[in-house]
């Protein structure tokens, strides 16, 4: 029922007109709805479709449950995997490098009967492992006692002393008559840790001068186990090998106990406690590489002389400038100068590699106008034929430098 | 040449200075002219990504100050329009990296090449607002129809007045006509109650705005949008025309028609909120 007027509103009655405004403005007001649905060119600012009304209100208890469970969510996804999809594979670890058994035991040839086997590893939990690794070929000479190896040198160590008259004596005698061997692979020469370098340069150069023809573009392989090889020795090889057009490798375990690659007893499974040789540092590999755990951020500028390797992200904004390679094991959305100021042979690798712009040596580029989005696989970024290349990395492939 | 450097300034941040100066700077360019935008927001550049030149940037404004490179090395040129350059700014400096001296003698340089430099200028009132209105010759105040922005935008009129620079102009940016029509917000004649100069422009709120900035393309190039063709009446007016401010009321489609009819609002009969 309508409320009553008063005298007052009476006399300030609105105009007929006003009052059918104002019945029809309901009716109508309920048409604007429907029509600003369905004319959508109105050019008035739309309020947003998604209506808070429709968002199911929070209460305390909801609360405190969420906040009870956040932490555990939170977890799972603090170290997201972009761009690797599907279960990680984990790889095994070949069972040769896998620790022999700490405790020395004498080990005979009749160890490894089957019904041995069972009353030694009563005594010692870790002979399986053993007996494994001796199944695979890594024969030990009957008796023998696994004995500490000899200290190696640290690749770092200062130079060596002038070697003394005796040492240069007792080198002379160690050296072999045949320094080199002869193998499947090629030939074989085998630094034991007496041996002065100076010496055995001479040697390996008498024995390649007594037939130059017959080593001319062959390849030496070196058994750099016992004696790991120095940056400068290298560059002393390298020198002389030239003169006979010759290559040298450094050979690691895995061939050399291939029995049949050497001659016999010249081998030695690695000794207990140990996980195998240590490939020595090759004259490309970088030593001094920044590593750093965080996320660089839109005007931070990340600089360093040498290689650089960030776990986290770098944002839009940021620029990371390093002398060598760069490595973002994250989004890499920033600015990357790789190979400062001039090396072209530097690579920029990514998880996901979508920089701004991405510098190496010299030459800049930056992402295709085209505006797609970057694929979400690791990429590597190189110089090819003066052109700054992306690929994408595939699993076990090494970048060329 | 007769070159004039206009700086787009406004005191508050976010209210379209940066938007402003890139599609001026764009309708500029459209329009046959010589433009170079110039980024004075160092250490927070954003003129670079709203006109879609982020990626080519290879030297910034910091670099030339300090002698690291020739202007023209740093100077960019527009992918889609030949007459149209920017000068990025640093992103990993800040404001105090540049003088004012360094910024009157850049705009020397700059006018010597140009037909308009258009400087956009950062929000505040320190360092960085000083280099941007030093080398001056016209300011641009942008504003939202709303209480902080006039107030900012007022103080900042009081600062280039004390700089002796010329009177500035209003451009009054994000205005929503339904709002203004309910009574909800500022219309123009409140904001000019405040601040009294004269009017440039009047650009509505628009979504194409937003979605242009994410492209990297100033909205101005899309000829659907509101706002693009309010941002090219104000170029034509920068350039001396006299272009009639837009209607920004009025109705778009009959429906708007019939609505008003019904509800006029309450602009029409009087009433104030």
């Amino acid at each position: 029922m309508k409320p009553e007027p008063t005298r007052v509103s009476q006399l300030e009655a609105p105009p007929p007109l006003e009052r059918l405004r104002e019945r029809v403005r309901g009716v109508i007001s309920r048409l604007g709805e429907w029509s600003r649905r369905v004319f959508p060119h109105d050019q008035e600012a739309k309020p947003a479709r998604r209506a808070p009304e429709r968002a199911p209100s929070i209460d305390a208890s909801m609360l405190a449950d969420r906040l009870g469970e956040a932490p555990r969510q939170w977890e799972r996804e603090a170290r997201p995997t972009p761009g690797i999809t599907g279960p990680v594979r984990r790889v095994t670890p070949a069972l040769r490098s896998q620790p022999l058994s700490t405790q020395r035991q004498p080990l005979s040839h009749t160890d490894r009967s089957p019904v041995e086997r069972r009353s030694l590893s009563a005594a010692s939990a870790h002979s399986e492992p053993r007996q494994v690794s001796a199944d695979h070929g890594a024969p030990v000479g009957p008796g023998e006692q696994a004995t500490d190896p000899p200290a190696w040198p640290s690749p770092q160590a200062e130079p060596p002393a002038e070697p003394t008259p005796e040492q240069l004596e007792a080198t002379r005698r160690a050296l072999p008559r045949k320094l080199l061997k002869g193998t499947r692979n090629g030939m074989l020469l085998t630094l034991e840790p007496g041996y002065v370098w100076a010496q055995v340069l001479e040697a390996l150069e008498a024995r390649l001068a007594e037939s130059p023809k017959f080593f001319q573009g062959a390849v030496l392989s070196l058994d750099t186990r016992r004696r790991p090889l120095q940056p400068p020795e290298v560059e002393d090889l390298e020198r002389l090998l030239a003169a006979y057009a010759m290559t040298f490798k450094e050979v690691g375990s895995d061939e050399l106990n291939d029995p049949r690659a050497l001659p016999s007893g010249a081998t030695r499974p690695p000794a207990s406690g140990e996980t195998g040789p240590t490939l020595s540092i090759r004259p490309g590999d970088v030593t001094n590489t920044l590593f750093t755990r965080r996320t660089i951020r839109s005007g931070q500028r990340l600089r360093y002389e040498s290689s650089v390797v960030i776990m986290g992200d770098v944002n839009s904004g940021a620029e990371v400038i390093a002398g060598g390679d760069v490595v973002v094991w994250g989004a890499l959305r920033g600015t990357v100068h790789a190979g400062y100021p001039d090396n072209q042979g530097a690579v920029v690798c990514a998880l996901v590699l979508a920089p701004v712009q991405l510098r190496i040596g010299a030459l800049a580029s930056r992402p295709p106008d085209d505006g797609a989005l970057p694929p979400e696989t690791p990429e590597v970024a190189s110089v090819k034929n003066g052109q700054i290349v992306v690929e994408s990395w595939n699993a076990g492939r090494a970048s060329r430098r | 040449m007769d070159s004039r450097v206009l700086t787009i300034t406004s005191g508050k941040g976010g209210v379209g200075k940066t938007t402003t100066a890139a599609n001026l700077s764009t309708a500029l360019a459209l329009m046959g002219r010589h433009v170079v935008a110039v980024d004075g927001d160092i250490g927070l550049r954003n003129l670079d990504a709203v006109m879609g030149l982020e990626s080519r940037i290879l030297y910034d404004l910091v670099d030339v100050v300090e002698g690291q490179c020739q202007l023209n090395q740093a100077l960019i040129k527009d992918k889609r329009l030949p007459e149209l350059y920017l000068l990025p700014a640093a992103q990993t400096r800040d404001k105090n990296a540049v003088s004012s001296l360094q910024m009157e003698q850049l705009c020397h340089q700059l006018r010597g090449q140009f037909e308009f430099v258009v400087i956009d200028c950062p929000a505040g009132i320190e360092q960085g607002f000083r280099n941007a209105i030093v080398g001056a010759d016209e300011v641009i105040i942008v504003t939202n129809p709303e209480m902080s922005s006039v107030r900012d935008a007022d103080r900042i009129i009081g600062l280039i007045e004390a700089a002796g620079k010329p009177e500035p102009l209003l451009m009054i940016n994000r205005l929503r006509p339904d709002m203004i029509r309910r009574g909800d917000m500022m219309d123009v004649a409140d904001v000019l109650e405040v601040l009294n100069i004269g009017l440039i422009g009047l650009v509505p709120e628009d979504e194409a705005v937003i979605i242009a900035t994410n492209k990297g393309e100033p909205v101005v190039m899309d000829p659907k949008s509101r706002a693009g063709a309010a941002f090219a009446s104000a170029a034509r007016r920068v350039l001396g025309e006299d272009v009639p401010l837009e209607e920004l009321d009025a109705p778009q489609n009959l429906l708007d028609r019939l609505r008003r009819l019904i509800s006029p609002g309450a602009r029409a009969t009087g009433k104030r909120a």
